[in-house]
């Protein structure tokens, strides 16, 4: 019963040992199943496989020109999709008869599989890196479009009425007001619109594309190249928690004033 | 009455939104192999309506995906719960847990089609992945959001720990877990459908992915509206069950819209 009130400052030590336990493991397990048992390399590759693989694939290059196109598409992409749903968000939550209207409307439309747009958008931008860059905008567009809404509806309506009663123009009350108070929700909408936008990258690279780190993992499928597959699926992870990661850092230095507050 | 007249505008809205649609094809004479007209979208759907085939791949769809999504989710409580419950489960699986997390799930087609083949225990084993994070995450994060100061209250009546679980911690724990339940059905979706555009066997993923390729918009539009479809109303059946099972959060929600 005391344990989950302390579970937060549980020694540890003893929670470094149980996880070095399980990775440790897990990895050995690999290694009986891939060197003692010999599971094929086509089901589960061996652990100095996946270790080559990510030597030619980052160290002599070979993923380097895939690595650079899903970046450059994911980071375009999100610049794209977040600026817009940034910009829209703010004009539609200014105009109250209009978000009276549009916001039941996103809300109904969030469950919505975006990322079924893809084939679509590839039929019309082709098979390079345009219909990846549209594909990220639009899936991110949507987290981003909701978090500016939903945190603009929660500015402090006392602190509207402070700026009202100063005539602030409506420019200055947006910038120094509704903005800074929606922060949380846009930074923490963004985390999320990363996300969704590595998914709409790689489904996009699935679907048709020469390049990219989507397209090494279905091509090498086709081989049954699991080790360069397992490089490439750890490169993306590797992307994704530092795009997350750098969202957060993002808001510590933007949101200055919260961290005090916490 | 404010809903009716709210409901009216978005129907308005829609109607608008379904004109500007026409007249700018009609405008720039924008021919139909670029973007479909509304009317034959509309028309594709009511042939789509009357197609068995249709319905088929409509259920081929709704099953994988609710199976999947049902495995995800009875398994992400289930850790949830354990990890939350037992400090050796939480130390041995959590660190991993976090390391998977940020493992695009989408990008392990590919490997689920080598160890499990084309089919639909693939698109199944997708939809589970993408619908258990965010649930197991949640999951997590609420069992711990208890009022901690009922912990004396706790040792007074000495109540067991599962009584606890289950009388005062997942209650607690609600509302994240419908929120982890709402997203989790969102990713579950996206699982699905790349997983049908990969597999390509069957499945609305399938059939949006075969019409783009034969250029055939206005079943790509059609099918794109039906998998919305089945999006919006999935997602309101899990709103209408958090009414159901949280109905002391009702009251206070409508207070807060008003």
């Amino acid at each position: 019963m005391k344990s989950s009130a302390e579970t937060n400052i549980s020694p540890l030590g003893w929670a470094a040992y149980a996880s070095i336990l399980s990775f440790g493991s897990l990895g050995a397990a690999w290694c009986l199943a891939s060197y003692y048992f010999n599971v094929p390399d086509f089901v589960m590759p061996k652990p100095h496989l996946v270790g080559a693989a990510l030597k030619t694939g980052w160290i002599d290059g070979l993923l380097w020109q895939h690595i650079a196109f899903t970046v450059e598409a994911t980071l375009k992409g999100l610049a794209v999709g977040c600026g817009i749903g940034l910009i829209i968000g703010i004009i539609v939550a200014e105009i109250p008869a209009l978000e009276r209207i549009v916001f039941p409307i996103v809300i109904g439309i969030q469950s919505v599989p975006k990322v079924a747009v893809a084939p679509l958008i590839i039929v019309y931008f082709g098979f390079g890196i345009e219909s990846k860059i549209f594909t990220v905008a639009v899936l991110s567009f949507f987290p981003i479009f909701i978090g500016t809404l939903r945190g603009m509806r929660a500015t402090d309506a006392d602190l509207l009425d402070l700026y009202r009663s100063f005539m602030s123009s409506r420019l200055h009350t947006v910038l120094h007001v509704r903005l800074p108070s929606a922060a949380t929700y846009i930074f923490s909408a963004m985390q999320v619109a990363i996300v969704l936008g590595l998914i709409g990258c790689i489904t996009s690279e699935f679907i048709a594309s020469t390049q990219g780190l989507g397209f090494i993992i279905k091509s090498r499928a086709g081989e049954l190249d699991i080790a360069v597959m397992f490089a490439a699926i750890l490169t993306l992870s590797l992307f994704g928690t530092l795009g997350v990661a750098a969202v957060k850092m993002l808001e510590r230095f933007v949101l200055f004033w919260d961290q005090q507050r916490k | 009455m404010n809903t009716w007249i709210e409901r009216a505008q978005q129907l308005l809205i829609a109607v608008v939104l379904i004109i500007a649609w026409w007249a700018v094809i009609k405008i720039f004479d924008i021919p139909g192999y670029l973007l479909p007209s509304p009317y034959s979208v509309g028309n594709t759907l009511l042939k789509q309506a009357a197609n068995p085939e249709m319905y088929q791949t409509i259920f081929s769809t709704l099953s994988s995906l609710l199976y999947g999504y049902l495995i995800g989710v009875s398994v992400a409580f289930v850790l949830g719960c354990l990890v939350v419950e037992s400090k050796f489960a939480e130390a041995l699986l959590l660190p991993a847990i976090t390391a998977l997390q940020s493992v695009p799930k989408i990008a392990l087609a590919p490997f689920i089609f080598i160890w499990i083949g084309f089919g639909q225990p693939a698109v199944i084993t997708l939809a589970a992945l993408s619908a258990y994070f965010p649930v197991l995450v949640n999951t997590i994060a609420g069992l711990r959001s208890y009022d901690r100061d009922l912990e004396g209250l706790f040792q007074t009546l000495r109540l067991s720990q599962l009584s606890i679980l289950m009388n005062v911690k997942i209650p607690a724990a609600l509302p994240q877990i419908f929120a982890g339940l709402e997203i989790g059905l969102t990713f579950a979706l996206i699982g699905t459908v790349v997983m049908e555009f990969m597999v390509g066997i069957s499945g609305i993923g399938f059939v949006i992915q075969e019409s783009a390729n034969s250029a055939d918009l206005p079943l790509n539009f059609a099918s794109i509206v039906i998998l919305a479809i089945i999006g919006i109303s999935l997602s309101s059946v899990i709103r209408s069950l958090r009414r159901r099972v949280m109905f002391w959060e009702t009251q206070r929600e409508t207070a807060r819209n008003q």
